[in-house]
């Protein structure tokens, strides 16, 4: 069955919206656009475009070959559809999660979060490295539950069409049945701040019930509203470097390992990771900040 | 085809990058006093006890000392960016009169500069940021 690319069908419409959001912006002062981060944003979804067209053979030959052993031939009847949308919704989570908490997956998921700015532009910031990262390898579980890969590649598509929307702050809260079971702006500006309360969380593509069940779900406090970017923001907005920074960081970090086990860590442990413990991860961050909120209630009793 | 997909994109990114330019103009960001850089970098650093900072003379950057490291932050496009100095943070530290070179360790902010009011408080500065990252 040929199915259509739901992200290139909705192309034209993300062009839209962002200008929409923009003359909003003006408008309203609602949202924010920096001329240069826009640019840097649509540069990176154009040179992602680029990138994985030039790869797909490597994800067509691997699916295909782990397809060949699949377990069930599930077939194009509406509840496979639902089945799939569903399954590859719960993989979305684990692959996000993991790419926040492994470097080597950071390494490419981080292009995504190097705008300071929160608007639909920045959806479009994707990186041009997953390539270099096993995520494929993670995704040969729905290879070998047997759903037809050109629905495996639909429904992935409708997700990331899903996930445009909620990058911007021109939204406040959604209804409350909605903001329980789906993934929305208020949500989703969270997993792109960087205070310290926000850390690794809400990693959810459609369904924030994932976060809800497996314990990584913050609710947007309007007391401490969100600051979007990374711990350690960027110098630049030349797209290249942008793709390139955290690799460029790995690289050097491995030429300097001083053991195996540190050059497995500097992969594998989470970003910030350093044998002697002197730079910050978000864990450490986390507990930082959590030590300074006790010591201010401790201070105002 | 997939060239003229790929010409149209860029067209298309052009069109709204002047968009943006025409309705928001080109932003550049400016510290308007030491409280609004200190603010900046206590919203990164929980518990920050600034012992000195200086503002550079341009309002591009400050330099803030606490207890435990030297900090500068620098504006960025319409926002800030923030770097904290040590060991291994710099390549190279000189200065030039008033100005001073900072040449970071760093991908994707190889080198800056911060112009201060005069030499000595230059110097002290320099002073400062070689201790924090010997």
């Amino acid at each position: 069955m040929n199915l259509p690319s739901p992200v290139t069908l909705a192309t034209p419409a993300f062009v839209l919206l962002v200008i929409g959001e923009m003359l909003y912006a003006r408008a309203t002062a609602k949202a924010h656009f920096e001329a240069r981060d826009t640019a840097t944003s649509l540069m990176m979804g154009l040179g992602s475009t680029v990138s994985g067209a030039i790869f797909a053979f490597i994800y067509v030959a691997y699916a295909g070959l782990v397809a060949q052993y699949a377990v069930f031939d599930l077939g194009y009847s509406l509840a496979a559809f639902i089945a799939c949308f569903v399954i590859d919704d719960f993989y979305y989570y684990w692959w996000h999660r993991i790419s926040h908490r492994v470097r080597w997956f950071w390494a490419d998921h981080v292009q995504h979060h190097s705008s300071q700015h929160y608007n639909l532009s920045t959806a479009l910031r994707q990186p041009w490295t997953g390539v270099l990262t096993p995520s494929l390898l993670l995704r040969t579980p729905m290879f070998l539950l047997g759903f037809p890969l050109p629905m495996l590649a639909f429904v992935h598509g409708l997700n990331l069409v899903y996930q445009f929307w909620i990058h911007t702050e021109a939204i406040g809260k959604m209804p409350r049945w909605f903001e329980t079971v789906m993934n929305t702006p208020s949500h989703h500006r969270v997993h792109h701040a960087t205070n310290a309360r926000y850390l690794d969380s809400n990693y959810a593509g459609v369904f924030i019930v994932w976060d809800r069940m497996f314990g990584t779900f913050v609710r947007e406090d309007e007391t401490d509203p969100p600051r979007y970017g990374i711990v350690k923001n960027l110098g630049t907005f030349n797209p290249v470097k942008v793709a390139l920074h955290e690799w460029v960081g790995i690289a050097a970090d491995l030429i300097r390992a001083r053991s195996i086990r540190d050059a497995f860590l500097y992969l594998m442990a989470p970003p910030g990771w350093s044998p002697d413990g002197s730079r910050q991860t978000s864990d450490s961050i986390k507990a930082e900040w959590k030590r300074h909120q006790a010591t201010q209630l401790v201070a105002g009793e | 085809m997939p060239w003229m997909y790929l010409l149209g994109s860029l067209a298309g990114i052009g069109l709204i990058v002047i968009l943006n330019l025409m309705l928001f103009g080109r932003s550049r960001q400016v510290l308007h006093s030491l409280e609004a850089a200190r603010a900046r970098l206590a919203s990164e650093v929980p518990g920050l006890c600034v012992r000195e900072s200086i503002l550079s003379a341009d309002g591009r950057a400050a330099l803030i000392r606490d207890d435990h490291a030297v900090y500068l932050v620098a504006a960025q496009g319409d926002g800030f960016i923030v770097r904290k100095f040590a060991k291994g943070t710099l390549r190279s530290l000189s200065r030039d009169t008033a100005r001073l070179n900072l040449r970071f360790a760093d991908f994707t902010l190889p080198q800056f500069d911060v112009p201060l009011a005069d030499a000595a408080r230059a110097a002290h500065w320099q002073d400062a940021l070689r201790n924090a990252t010997a």
